[in-house]
């Protein structure tokens, strides 16, 4: 049987101008969901395809997560990416992503909870986030990895950007805590029915 | 004869939060291959985000938020953070979650890291706490992991009971014989058989006697229950705070705890999991009310237990705090009510220390056990400790748990647990569960 796809999102209607300030528009895709996820925790922490493969060796999951051409191609279908190749997902490869993720924000979370106190804290004494160290190169990463990659978005600001990577920063969390995967699985349903 | 439910503790920290459980371990954990919770009393703790959580604990410092309860209470504060969280991740924007109540409770944001959590506590004002998005984490993580280890029985799910006649009137009734017949004898002495009448005014001493007992009945129709108590489920339902208190503080129910065993190491006895020995009144009042022969004092002891057990009148009627029935208070969740210490149940610190001991010796436990990866069944032992908290000796009590019984992250023989030290050895019967739980018991006295 041919697992489900989430190839529909490919065909959703045009998200539309942001509704406001700050509203992450690139959210609203699952696949592109899953994809910034990986990216937040790439900004963070450094780590990289092999991180996310030995995750899914660890996780049971390396039958979908192969190989780095295989997490590629997954990553690759998010609707924010050019490029070709197939722009499916199905269902147990999102699981896998899913997993992956909340697998590494729990080993990560030491600095992603530094990083969230630093927000606050910069925050609560009216400073932009960027000024502080560590959420500075954080913004600046995942702001280069975004313009890099998402090819398919020429229309984000760099204040967009920002605001997506801190809303990021936040969900991971979340997601690094205990119950994170299911807390993700949920948000990426919760925003793909809009 | 019904069973003796065992009460046990369970405790989760994440961070700048921890969070305790207590309730009786119900016989349905032998199937969920989880531990089922009745009856049970959550409290709650926040830090400020500079103190460690296990070190604030320990040491009572930065304490900013405190608040205990029961299970309708710990249900809804774990359904608003719950829904609250989701909302806040399913939102687009920082601030887009927006706020979520239920009842006269809420969370709402404040700013974009913020979040003002207001409990809502008859008939005290409403706690009311701004967190940080870290705090907010911790709280849901520490609320989620008591959600994926444990199954709380809802305190509306459990059986009632058929209210039982309570047994102590039947000896008060045998006592008002006893009276009224030295006061015919008497009569009979004094005057002619044939002129004597009973009349309402003449077993005074004996109706008081009596009609001490309709009040606290009355208030405690479980009274009777107390002694059957043994078994959870024939313990009856308190009636539960009205559905509209969101997080009530414990202010009621009986001083009496269930860790009033606990408070006499001597009187441990190896227990058999779950379903323990029932027992009856009688070793009950071993524990040093005797109801027999003395109705007044009795009486007595029954109205201040009445008064103990009712500190507020509109309180919810909780099994009964019998002093001749400490083992029904085994039974009755009622050390969390410790957590709100009042004048009036000066009488649970002993208990309360002895589930601070459990909940000790549950911690460290937990901190060593790991369970092996090919562990289906939870491993039983029956340990004994000394004073100091030296294992004299780790027993098990079947099969599988004989096999797994030298595996090195089980407490052997001859290692000293730190911070359980006690006046007494002990022995307790402690549950290594393949989760990576522990569940001690304490024995019935």
């Amino acid at each position: 049987m041919e697992p489900s796809s989430l190839s529909a999102s490919n065909s959703e209607p045009n998200p539309g101008p942001p509704q406001g300030p700050t509203t992450p528009r690139q959210l609203s895709s699952i696949k592109a969901q899953l994809d910034l996820v990986l990216l937040a925790l790439e900004a963070l922490t450094g780590l990289g395809s092999d991180a996310m493969l030995a995750a899914a060796d660890a996780l049971g999951v390396s039958d979908l997560l192969s190989d780095r051409v295989n997490l590629w191609r997954l990553r690759q279908a998010s609707p924010l990416r050019k490029g070709q190749g197939r722009k499916k997902l199905d269902v147990d490869e999102a699981r896998a992503l899913v997993l992956v993720s909340c697998h590494l924000a729990i080993a990560h979370r030491d600095p992603i909870r530094q990083a969230v106190a630093r927000l606050e804290k910069a925050l609560e004494q009216g400073q932009p986030p960027h000024r502080t160290a560590q959420l500075g190169d954080y913004l600046d990463a995942f702001s280069n990895a975004y313009q890099d990659r998402m090819e398919g978005d020429q229309t984000a600001t760099t204040n967009e950007i920002n605001t997506l990577g801190l809303k990021l920063l936040v969900d991971l969390l979340f997601y690094s805590g205990s119950g994170g995967s299911r807390k993700l699985w949920l948000a990426l349903l919760e925003r793909a029915e809009k | 004869m019904a069973a003796i439910a065992t009460v046990t503790s369970y405790e989760y920290a994440a961070g700048t939060c921890t969070l305790r459980l207590v309730g009786e371990l119900s016989p349905l954990s032998q199937v969920t291959g989880r531990p089922v919770l009745g009856r049970s009393r959550f409290s709650l703790q926040m830090y400020g985000e500079e103190a460690d959580a296990a070190i604030a604990a320990a040491t009572n410092q930065a304490v900013i938020f405190d608040v205990s309860g029961r299970e309708p209470q710990f249900s809804a504060l774990a359904g608003l953070v719950q829904t609250y969280v989701q909302r806040h991740l399913n939102a687009d924007a920082l601030t887009a979650g927006g706020a979520v109540s239920q009842g006269d409770s809420a969370i709402q944001p404040v700013g974009l890291t913020r979040h003002r959590l207001t409990l809502a506590t008859p008939p005290e004002p409403p706690k009311i706490v701004e967190l940080s998005t870290l705090q907010l984490a911790d709280l849901a993580d520490a609320l989620e992991q008591a959600d994926g280890n444990l199954q709380i029985i809802p305190d509306h799910a459990l059986p009632k009971t058929r209210w039982v006649r309570p047994k102590l009137p039947l000896w008060i009734g045998s006592i008002a014989a006893v009276g009224i017949a030295a006061l015919l004898g008497n009569q009979l002495l004094t005057t002619a058989p044939s002129s004597v009448v009973l009349s309402p005014s003449e077993p005074q001493t004996t109706n008081e006697s009596t009609r001490q007992l309709p009040p606290s009945s009355s208030q405690q129709p479980t009274q009777g229950d107390a002694p059957a108590v043994d078994s959870p489920a024939a313990e009856s339902v308190e009636s539960p705070s009205a559905a509209g208190e969101a997080l009530p503080t414990p202010t009621t129910t009986a001083p009496t705890t269930p860790a009033a065993p606990a408070t006499r190491p001597t009187d441990v006895t190896p227990k058999t999991s779950p379903p323990p020995s029932a027992t009856s009144p009688a070793p009950a009042t071993s524990n040093g009310t005797s109801p027999a022969p003395d109705a007044p004092p009795q009486a007595e002891a029954r109205a201040g237990g009445a008064q103990l057990a009712r500190p507020d009148s509109n309180t919810a009627a909780e099994p009964a705090p019998v002093p001749t029935s400490p083992s029904a208070d085994r039974s009755a969740p009622d050390t969390p009510e410790a957590f709100e210490a009042s004048p009036e149940i000066a009488a649970t610190r002993a208990p309360d220390a002895a589930l601070d001991w459990v909940a000790a010796l549950r911690q460290a436990l937990q901190q060593q056990w790991r369970s092996p990866a090919n562990l289906a069944a939870p491993l039983r032992y029956r340990i004994t400790l000394e004073p100091d908290g030296t294992v004299e000796t780790l027993e098990p009590l079947d099969d599988l748990s004989a096999t797994y019984q030298d595996n090195p992250t089980l407490p052997q023989p001859g290692t000293t647990i730190p911070g359980i030290a006690r006046d007494e050895s002990t022995t307790v019967e402690v549950q290594f569960l393949p989760t990576g739980e522990v569940v001690v018991e304490l024995p019935d006295s």
